[in-house]
């Protein structure tokens, strides 16, 4: 069944686990009392969250104003944290469709986890897009819906209309993707409870009755297969359309055809990063190390290497690019970015996500838990001021500088990005706790194959070859037992 | 006729029995009720009594409900009166009603007209056929509509604090008054100036009466020309000055423009010979010697900081060289130092245009107002461009009597008529004892303010929008005001006043009438009515008068006291500013909001220095922040703490205070606005001097934020990076020579060419085949002195956002006047530049907003349609020229919001009261949506209207925006550039000084700027030398 792979591979199961085992380590995560650790983080993270929902309801009640924008300084911490959600998000989708087309088997590990990040970023960058307005309880005029307002109809041409299409098309796919996975661990769990406690009935709700026919893993193999079709471009278009925001108006920084590319680029690199964030914890707090190794950290963090440098590449070219372009405000704009007031923000987004991944290029580094947490750490730290370097330096000072001022966040603001903080460590934590965190099929289906027990077999049938050279064997670095 | 009979069944033919039968009834079939009732009902039918029940029942019932208390809705119809023979004007809905006033506040009058709908002021609007101002205008008398509804105004007379009624006032006050003059009681009118012929003679009976004497003062004196002028002419009175007549200017601490004496007479008449054209290429020339900038000083072509204690010597000087080249007795010569040169050169051009030359200063001292008649009179300039013949009666007040006044302890009886010593002169503590020691003290003040607010007795006097009144605001020129609105509260005109308790029961009406009719005689009646009430109409009677007096220099240089006296410490300006002048509108929002066209700042108090001075002291400048250093000033024994603002351009080592702040008692929009400068004014030869020396400047650790309307006050861009050539971005105030412009009238604009011949598109633009509205601002003309500001804040019911949203730079003004600095930071030259909605043709913030809420018109004005908006604020990102303002909170009290959402810092509209100043044409924005200027949209559509009922085609100039009408020296053009005879089109297509604002960058705008151009002979220096530069 299972096919031969090279045993210079690395296993992406350590453990010498058996199918039984693979589901007893991720079912028992989501049985037994609830350990001291996670009451306490789920409490603390619910407080945040809730402390947010005050700052949103308080901005609600009274307005904007209770923000740091201002006439010139439309957008601030909202656009950026939005931007910085939905970049978040990416690296779910990219995980589940683009590794799942190119067969990147390690994905199976970080799947599920970074497919219910997607969903939980997107809610978080979901509640901006409809609180940076001024009249929330008027947003439903941006869906063109027939109405009696005569000729009034949204406005095709605006990138914010192709960003509720855009955003909202990804929600959708990534929720179902992310379900579709769960169906089948939903019934392990629920085969793994009593018959008719409240527990079995409520996975047997969610599992939809799933009995592990051939039929239902057919279908649910095309299914799966379909969705990832759907999602791989939406991988790509989602956060262009968000560049779009900024690439399709006139401010000097914004108007820049290379935000695309440079803005997918970034949320990849910021979602690996997020990943790494989680699940760096919840591997060792969920003791799922077997599952989520050393290998799996650093295929993420050549992602993370390639992307960052990317997004570096693209720094550089829009200097570049404002220079030749011998556009004078545009000039100033960067100028303003390098050396101006805000400039601190310039150069710590420079060095948090151009200087620092190039640490990757370090192997030991790469393969370093404690130096791969820091750096997500600085690379979300990092991305989250690309954003603000782009949105805020930006507006402040254009095209007139009698026009030019200064920005600073209030606490409400700060209170509503501390609170989609919370709110999305809130649902993270649930989800770990009720939900398989690993996706238990997808990781059988490579046991076989990527086991570290089975990678032992591979060897002695290599060896067994006429042609094996024995030099090989000191190639492989990893420990097999 | 035929008599057959059609059957129509054959059943009528035979007339069956059945058929005669059925054709009895009315109804053919039998009714089915009863099919579907049982049997029981059909036996017993309701019986009479049952009907009686069910009768009484229902009666009952509906008297019950009926009776429960609905509320009354009371609502009064609009009076239509129908009588052809009556003159008043019919009210009608929706139609506006306007009535010829005239605002005069003491230093400045202009004819008006006041706009009313529905019987509410709503606007004031200039008369563009007064013969002196024509339709000028200024952002005090624009928001005195305002000051109308102000809810601090008293509703009743007061004693000690408790209302009472006017039969009180009038049985009280007559008789402590003649009890006080029986025994010969001294009994004192204070009051401020006042060109009221019909307050003037109430005054004359009250005088008589009660053997009163009246002490007039002005807050901001001028009474040393006055004293100046007696000794020069003959007589103390003010002259007018002829500034359209001079092609040389030259200004000493005179805000001619702004806030001294007849600045809308001075602003129009100076207007007129500073635009040149292709066709007239000429301008005159201005030179400035100023301590602190003024809208004046800005205007100069030269400008030379001078201390005040300079002023002397350097008019010495003047004198001494104009004297040397005309023939005259010198003055006993002074070092002047490094103001030689300009002393010189201002000389020579003097006497080469003598004749057309005029020197004025604003300084109320003797010796220098002697000084400039000593110079006027060589040079030619009374009857050439000084009318002596026709004085102007502002500032009559009379600072040695006022003193006088302040010490004497024998005040029995005090009226202060409008005058508010205790807060406005430096005497606060003497008055205070006059009113504790007089037995009777009453004010007319409209609140209990600083004065009132101690007085037994407050009899509230009319707002000007409430009375008749005779003026004569200068010799030649009577002007009426007349009632636009009834009295809203129980307060009564102070002629009225007066003369009732001189006995004398006439209503301000019959007392106006009394005067005005004589004075009216000679004007042709119209429309039926009397000359008098044709007079009225017009607002105005003007006899020209042409006449001049002589100076005797002679005699005028015997008073000048030569000598000199060294100044101590630094010098401290104390000034008006255009938005407070001397703070008597201080409880106005509008004004208060207003940023200063100088300074930028608004809702409060602050101290002025220079570049220098600031670089010296550490302070951090060039740095966008709102957040302000406060310093002690320190004058004596008094010393006020207010921030410090750098105003490039003040003189070394004087300190500025703007007046008419810090007032404790005029309402919650004046609180917490700083200290009252007022209380640091010092007497100098016996008049209040408006500059001081030996003041000490100590910074303390404290900052405060405040309103900033601009953070960053150069065209140059501010950014260090090695090597990296500092730009200018001079297309954006595109500037020139008076030189160049005689060569070529693109100058200054040469580039607009070759960016014209690149633009390009591939989308085709809007098309607009009726009208192409536009405008066009005279960057020339402007003077910035924000009437255009305040006119179109009152017409487009501008939000007040309150001192903290100000500093958080969320000012909601439509229209702003950018203000720019080039050249050397301690004498900068300076470009003002109104900037309002462009209204781009290819506007960027039309095709981002997602719902379609602003979008263009056939007619080229960029739309907001204020119920679509979501408020993501896109649009405003994305305006180049950052003219979108977003409603930050709710600054109206809407009602559909819960009231504790109400915006509580800016609390100014929420008053029923106060909101009757709202334009009912243009809509009162929600919170969260955008708004911006619209082109007056109101006044397009009624302008169309108008013509439209007519049956002809719309003239170019019928519709005009409130901008433009306000504006005093006609900056403003607006009009519709498809007509080819409209000025517009002309400036847009012909003029070689028009330029669009980032034109290259193909937005299209429909606003056009026009090339500044300086009457320099040297070119202008383009950099400005920040503080980082100067610190590296």
């Amino acid at each position: 069944m299972a096919h031969f792979e090279s045993p210079l591979r690395e296993p992406l199961i350590t453990g010498n686990k058996t199918y039984k085992q693979v589901t007893d380590d991720i079912v028992a995560a989501t049985t037994g009392n609830f350990s001291l650790i996670w009451l306490v983080s789920t409490g603390v993270a619910g407080l945040i969250a809730l402390f947010g929902v005050f700052c949103l309801a308080w901005t609600v009640c009274f307005g904007i104003g209770t923000w740091g924008v201002n006439s010139t300084v439309g957008w601030a911490w909202d656009i950026t944290n939005f931007v910085w959600w939905v970049g978040i998000g990416h690296a779910g989708t990219l995980i589940s469709a683009i590794l799942l087309l190119f067969r990147q088997k390690w994905r199976t590990g970080v799947n599920r986890a970074a497919e219910a990040m997607t969903i939980f970023a997107v809610v978080c960058a979901g509640i901006f897009v409809l609180l940076h307005t001024g009249r929330p309880w008027d947003v439903f005029f941006i869906f063109p819906y027939p109405n009696t307002r005569g000729p009034l109809w949204t406005n095709f041409a605006s990138p914010l209309l192709w960003d509720v299409f855009a955003i909202s098309t990804y929600l959708t796919v990534s929720l179902l993707f992310w379900y579709t996975g769960l169906v089948p661990d939903f019934a392990t769990v629920r085969d793994r409870s009593e018959p008719g406690s409240f527990r079995w009935k409520a996975y047997n709700f969610l599992s939809f009755g799933w009995i592990g026919t051939a039929k239902h893993w057919e279908r649910w193999e095309s299914l799966s297969l379909i969705l990832a079709g759907l999602a791989t471009p939406l991988v790509l278009s989602v956060h262009t359309i968000v560049s779009f925001d900024f690439a399709t108006s006139i401010v000097p920084g914004w108007h820049t055809t290379i935000l695309p590319p440079y803005f997918v680029a970034g949320a990849i690199f910021s979602g690996f990063a997020m990943v790494q964030t989680l699940m760096l914890v919840a591997r060792v707090v969920m003791k799922l190390e077997d599952y989520i190794t050393v290998a799996h950290i650093e295929s993420m963090n050549k992602i993370i290497l390639l992307t960052g440098t990317m997004v570096g590449t693209a720094y550089l070219t829009e200097l570049f690019v404002a220079w030749y372009s011998g556009v004078g405000v545009e000039q100033y704009a960067f100028a303003n970015r390098i050396a101006g007031p805000l400039n601190w923000s310039y150069w710590i987004m420079m060095s948090c996500n151009l200087i620092f991944p190039q640490f990757f290029w370090v192997k030991s580094l790469r393969r370093s838990v404690a130096f791969t947490f820091f750096a997500s750490i600085v690379v979300n730290i990092g991305m989250w001021f690309e954003r603000f370097v782009i949105i805020v330096t930006s507006l402040h000072r254009d095209y007139l500088p009698s026009s030019w001022t200064e920005y600073s966040p209030t606490w409400v603001e700060v209170g509503i990005y501390v609170g989609t903080g919370g709110i999305f460590m809130t649902l993270f934590l649930l989800f770990s706790r009720f939900f398989p965190a690993v996706a238990i099929a997808e990781v059988k289906s490579i046991l076989k194959v990527s086991g570290n027990q089975y990678r032992k077999k591979q060897l002695e049938t290599v060896k067994n070859d006429p042609a094996y050279v024995a030099d090989a064997e000191s190639e492989i670095k990893y420990k097999i037992d | 006729m035929s008599n057959n009979k059609y059957w129509q069944s054959l059943e009528q033919l035979e007339e069956t029995p059945e058929y005669k039968e059925k054709a009895a009834k009315e109804f053919q079939d039998e009714l089915p009720v009863f099919d579907y009732v049982d049997d029981s009902s059909k036996v017993e039918s309701t019986g009479r009594r049952d009907f009686l029940k069910m009768l009484g029942f229902s009666v009952s019932a509906a008297a019950i409900a009926s009776s429960c208390k609905i509320p009354v809705k009371k609502a009064i119809p609009y009076v239509f009166d129908m009588d052809a023979s009556s003159r008043m004007p019919e009210v009608l809905p929706g139609i506006a009603d306007y009535f010829a006033s005239t605002w005069y506040d003491g230093a400045d009058y202009h004819n008006i007209l006041v706009k009313t709908r529905e019987n509410r002021p709503i606007k004031i609007e200039g008369n563009r056929k007064g013969p002196y101002t024509e339709g000028a205008t200024t952002a005090r008398s624009q928001a005195s509509v305002l000051s109308l509804y102000d809810t601090m105004r008293l509703t009743d007379p007061t004693k000690g604090g408790e209302s009472i009624t006017w039969e009180e006032v009038d049985k009280d006050i007559p008789a402590k008054l003649a009890a006080i003059a029986a025994v010969g009681g001294r009994v004192v009118v204070l009051n401020n100036s006042s060109a009221s012929l019909v307050t003037k003679k109430a005054l004359e009976a009250f005088k008589s009466k009660y053997n009163a004497e009246v002490v007039t003062y002005d807050p901001v004196s001028l009474s040393a020309m006055r004293k100046a002028n007696a000794i020069s002419l003959g007589s103390s009175i003010i002259p007018s000055y002829l500034f359209d007549k001079a092609q040389i200017i030259v200004g000493f601490n005179c805000d001619f423009l702004g806030t001294w004496i007849t600045s809308s007479e001075n602003t129009k008449r100076y207007s007129k010979n500073r635009v040149p054209s292709k066709e007239n290429a000429t301008m005159s020339r201005h030179f400035q010697f100023q301590s602190n900038v003024t809208i004046t000083g800005s205007a100069a072509d030269y400008k030379y900081p001078i201390k005040p204690s300079e002023e002397k010597a350097v008019l010495m000087a003047l004198y001494n060289k104009v004297a040397a080249a005309k023939g005259g007795a010198s003055v006993p010569s002074v070092n002047i130092g490094g103001l030689q040169e300009a002393v010189e050169r201002v000389a020579k051009e003097l006497v080469a245009n003598q004749g057309a030359s005029l020197v004025v200063s604003g300084t109320n001292d003797v010796n220098i107002q002697l000084l400039v008649n000593a110079i006027n009179g060589l040079l030619g300039s009374y009857g050439a461009t000084i009318d002596a013949g026709s004085p102007v009666n502002v500032k009559q007040g009379n600072d040695e009597q006022l003193v006088a006044l302040a010490k004497s302890k024998d005040v029995k009886a005090i009226i202060f008529m409008g005058a508010n010593p205790v807060y406005d002169t430096p005497f606060a503590k003497e008055f205070e004892a006059i009113i504790k020691s007089a037995e009777l003290s009453i004010s007319t003040a409209d609140r209990a303010d600083e004065t009132a607010s101690l007085v037994q007795y407050i009899t509230p006097d009319n707002h000007y929008l409430e009375s008749w009144d005779v003026l004569e605001p200068k010799s030649g020129l009577i002007a009426f005001q007349q009632p636009a609105i009834n009295q809203l509260f129980a307060t009564r005109q102070v002629a009225e006043t007066l003369s009732k308790w001189a006995g004398n029961n006439s209503t301000a009406y019959d007392l106006a009438a009394e005067i005005g009719g004589p004075l009216s005689s000679g004007v042709t009646a119209e429309n039926g009515g009397t000359s008098w009430e044709t007079a009225l109409q017009h607002g105005f009677v003007a006899s020209a008068k042409e006449a001049s007096g002589s100076v005797n220099v002679g005699a005028t240089l015997a008073a000048v006291d030569a000598a000199i006296s060294k100044p101590k410490g630094l010098e401290l300006v104390l000034f008006e500013t255009i938005p407070m002048g001397d703070g008597k509108m201080a409880n106005n929002a509008y004004l208060q909001e207003m940023p200063d066209p100088v300074t930028r700042s608004s809702w409060g108090s602050y101290v002025t220095v220079s570049y220098s001075f600031a670089m010296e002291n550490g302070l951090k400048v060039m740095d966008s922040s709102t957040n302000l250093p406060i310093a002690r000033i320190t004058v004596g024994d008094k010393s006020v703490e207010v921030p410090v603002i750098i105003s490039y351009g003040q003189a070394q080592s004087t300190l500025g205070i703007p007046l008419g702040y810090g007032r404790d008692k005029a309402g919650p929009a004046a609180e917490d606005s700083g200290a009252n400068a007022f209380a640091l004014l010092a007497l100098k030869g016996g008049q209040i001097s408006f500059s001081t020396d030996g003041a000490a400047f100590e910074l303390t650790d404290s900052k405060v934020r405040r309103g900033f309307a601009q953070t960053y006050h150069t065209l140059q861009e501010d950014v260090n990076l090695p090597g990296r050539p500092r730009r200018f971005r001079g297309h954006i105030v595109k500037e020139a020579n008076l030189a160049a412009f005689k060569e070529s009238d693109l100058a200054g604009n040469e580039d607009r060419a070759n960016i014209q011949h690149h633009l390009t598109t591939l989308y085709k633009g809007y098309d607009s085949p009726g009208h192409h509205w536009s405008m066009a601002v005279d960057l020339n003309a402007c003077i910035g002195c924000g009437a255009c500001v305040m006119s179109c804040n009152v017409e487009n019911n501008i939000p007040v956002v309150g001192r903290k949203e100000a500093s958080n730079t969320r000012s909601m003004h439509w229209i702003r006047i950018d203000r720019y600095y080039s050249g050397n930071p301690d004498n900068p030259d300076v470009a003002f530049q109104p900037l309002m909605c462009q209204h781009c043709d290819n506007a960027p913030c039309e095709n981002v907003c997602p719902v379609n809420a602003t979008n263009h018109s056939s007619e080229g004005l960029n739309q907001m349609a204020y119920n679509r908006c979501i408020g993501t604020k896109y649009c405003a990102n994305n305006c180049p020229f950052k003219v979108r303002k977003f409603n930050w909170y709710d600054y109206n009290g809407n009602d559909s919001f819960g009231a504790w959402t109400n915006h509580k810092a800016a609390p100014y509209m929420f008053e029923d009261l106060t909101r009757m100043v709202l334009n009912p044409d243009v809509t009162v924005r929600s919170r969260g949506v955008i708004e911006k200027c619209s082109f007056c949209v109101q006044r397009i559509q009624a302008g169309k209207l108008q013509a439209k009922s007519a049956g002809r085609p719309l003239e170019d100039g019928e519709i005009t925006t409130a901008c433009q009408t306000a504006c005093p020296t006609n900056a403003i053009s607006f009009g519709d550039r498809n007509n080819k005879d409209s000025k517009i089109h002309k400036i847009f297509f012909e003029s070689g000084r028009n330029y669009h604002l980032y034109e290259e960058q193909h937005f299209l705008p429909n606003v056009g700027y026009q090339v500044k151009i300086r009457n320099k002979d040297e070119q202008p220096e383009k950099t400005f030398i920040g503080a980082k530069e100067e610190q590296a």
